[in-house]
Parts: structure tokens; sequence; C-alpha cells
């Protein structure tokens, strides 16, 4: 391939990678799956040309095999590329539900159960009107409402003495 | 190639491109590869590691430093 350049004998190979169709991001997190299988060094103008540096990690390998982990390579950087894509037409939307589950969150602190019924409450004692002082007074024509007190007790007869 | 290799004296040079790799991020991975005399040299546009490391492969070790660079990248990146 015109941009998977194979080296075998030094268990190398270079890939050229257009960082205007894959962005430095996408190259680094596509690097990083392939780590434990080669070393991987970037080097190369980021604006113009990427060029990443593959060793393998075993000295001896094949042709085919060092070919294999610069194509697993180009497949990482697409998976990473549309992951990137979906992404930036995904911001929007998460930003919106993010938004939305932290407003909810808040309504929530703020309409507590609690506090709710604390409302509720008051709104009820306002509702309930206060009699007059008029409106309390009640007529007594025996003369027996009367507040009790210990002196006014002395001299009266116990219940026990009405009796007999 | 950017990791050149003195057998003779257990030497191992790497380049890395200060456009791909953060001065932070370098910096970083120099701290935690312990064990080894490590020491770092700047120019231009590159970042010169050397290291030594006595009865050990250094070409392994200064191709596994360049594998700790992009895992630090890769926590700041995607």
């Amino acid at each position: 391939m015109k941009n998977i350049e194979l080296f075998p004998k030094e268990a190398k190979a270079i890939v050229s990678i257009n960082p205007k169709v894959f962005p430095l991001e996408v190259v680094y997190a596509a690097c990083y799956v392939l780590l434990d299988k080669a070393y991987f060094i970037l080097d190369g103008d980021p604006e113009k040309e990427i060029k990443a540096i593959i060793r393998a990690k075993n000295p001896k390998i094949k042709k085919g095999e060092l070919e294999k982990i610069a194509l697993q390579l180009h497949d990482e950087l697409i998976n990473y590329a549309t992951y990137a894509v979906q992404a930036a037409r995904n911001q929007a939307v998460r930003e919106a539900i993010i938004k939305r589950a932290l407003a909810t969150n808040l309504a929530e602190e703020e309409y507590s159960p609690e506090r709710k019924e604390e409302e509720t409450l008051k709104e009820k004692a306002k509702e309930i009107e206060m009699p007059d002082e008029e409106d309390l007074f009640i007529e007594d024509p025996e003369g027996i409402a009367k507040p009790w007190t210990p002196e006014k007790a002395k001299g009266l007869k116990k219940p026990d003495e009405l009796e007999g | 190639m950017c990791v050149k290799i003195d057998e003779k004296k257990s030497t191992a040079e790497i380049r890395i491109s200060k456009n791909f790799y953060p001065k932070e991020v370098v910096d970083k991975a120099l701290k935690s590869f312990k064990g080894v005399e490590i020491s770092k040299r700047e120019e231009e546009t590159y970042f010169h590691i050397s290291m030594k490391a006595e009865n050990a492969d250094v070409e392994r070790l200064a191709l596994e430093f360049c594998n700790l660079l992009l895992a630090i990248l890769k926590g700041s990146a995607l």
C-alpha cells in the first residue's frame, strides 16, 4: 500500500496518515489500542503528514504479521474517527440531556416533600380566619362561668356532705 | 529512525517531536520511569531523551518509554 512502508528486517513499519482525514486525537487513540502489540512513535508534520513508526515487539516478526499490525492501525483510525464524528454530531443532544438532568435535580431540591408540606400548612393557616373577641363571648345566665380558685372553695361543702 | 542505540555503552537516545508530545507529558513520563539513568535535552522541535541501563535491553526500554508517552497522552485525549 502507498501509505504503508514495511521494513521486516528491522521489524518496523511506517504508516503515513493524513491529519486532515484523521485528527491527532484520533491518531493517539488508535495507537493506544495497539500498544500491547507494538511500539509506536509519532513523527512528521501534524498539519501535513503524520508518520506513525511501528516497531513490532517480536524482533523476528514476519512481513505479513507486520503488515497486519499496520492495517489494524488503519482500522482503529477509522473506528475512532467515526466515534469522534458521532460524538460531535450528538454533542448538542448530550448537553441538552445533561442540562435537563441537572435541572431536574435542582427542582427536586427546591420542592422537597418537607418543604412542600410546610408551604401547604402555611397556606391553610392563612385560609383559617381567627374569630373576633365578641364572637368568643358565651352567655352565662346562671353565673357559673367563673374561674375556680382555692380561696373561693373555702367554706363550701364537700361533694360527700352534699349527698348526705 | 527515532531511536539510536549504542550497545557498547548500553545507552539509547530517542528523538521525540514536540509537535506530538507536549513537554508536560514528557516530564511526567520521565518522573515515572524509575530505575534507569534518564535525561532530557531540548532542541527546536525535538526532545532528545537519553537513557542508560546496564544488564538490560536498553532498546526495549527506550521503546517502552515511547509507549508510556502515548499512554499518558491518551489519559488526556478522547
